[in-house]
């Protein structure tokens, strides 16, 4: 997928434990692993913010997106 | 009231399905008194046909006790969890077979206690409108809740 989950960079920069974070902001260790690791479908905006607020950063600190033309032709769920 | 406690929708379905069990019971035991069905001509013949008669009411009520187990489910927020989804299946698939039972058992069990099973030709039909659709809405229950499964699996892939 294009759109790529840049959180281990953001937890790097922060020097904070995915553990910690997770438990900031009422996920699971296993849920954050998954999103850290880019096996999810997508993110909620809730989750987002709360992860903006608690490494005080934006959703493009988090996220980054890869170009793919084939994108446009990507089946909407 | 306490997040564990049945809904009163919930209460209320289930003292309905009791109260019309009971009802549907000593209905059809009045009948067979007035009926002298238990006579001894009657005995053998129509206290089967009795019992028969109690199928697809029996199923309707089961699909509405299952459904009072589906408002209890409901409250609890589960939306389309498993147990609800298994709920669900329960009611679609009470219905169904007590549409199948008044459509299709019931008649040709009737026929064949009638005939004090000499003879069967052919599977009797009885093609009620109202069992029709209640099969159709049990089929569409079953459908609704696989879909809403797929749906919920989906969601829960969004962290």
């Amino acid at each position: 997928m294009p759109v790529r989950v840049t959180l281990d960079v953001m937890l790097a920069r922060r020097k904070v434990r995915a553990r910690d974070v997770a438990e900031q902001i009422g996920l699971s260790e296993t849920q954050l692993s998954l999103l850290r690791t880019g096996k999810v479908r997508g993110m909620r905006f809730d989750t987002l913010s709360k992860l903006c607020l608690v490494l005080e950063c934006a959703p493009g600190d988090i996220l980054d997106y890869d170009r793919d033309d084939a994108d446009l032709n990507a089946k909407t769920v | 009231m306490s997040k564990h406690a049945v809904p009163v929708a919930a209460l209320l379905t289930r003292v309905a399905v009791v109260g019309l069990g009971l009802a549907l019971f000593f209905e059809q035991a009045g009948a067979r008194q007035v009926l002298h069905l238990d006579g001894a001509d009657g005995q053998v013949t129509m206290t089967p046909v009795y019992w028969v008669s109690l199928l697809a009411p029996a199923f309707f009520l089961l699909a509405l006790w299952a459904a009072s187990n589906a408002i209890v489910r409901m409250d609890q927020g589960d939306a389309f969890g498993p147990t609800m989804v298994r709920g669900l299946n329960e009611i679609g698939g009470s219905l169904m077979l007590g549409a199948f039972a008044a459509t299709v058992v019931q008649p040709s069990l009737t026929f064949l206690i009638g005939n004090g099973f000499r003879e069967m030709r052919g599977v009797r039909f009885n093609l009620d409108v109202e069992n029709l659709t209640l099969a159709l809405v049990g089929l569409i229950l079953i459908l609704l809740a696989r879909e809403g499964q797929k749906l919920k699996s989906k969601l829960d892939e969004f962290v």
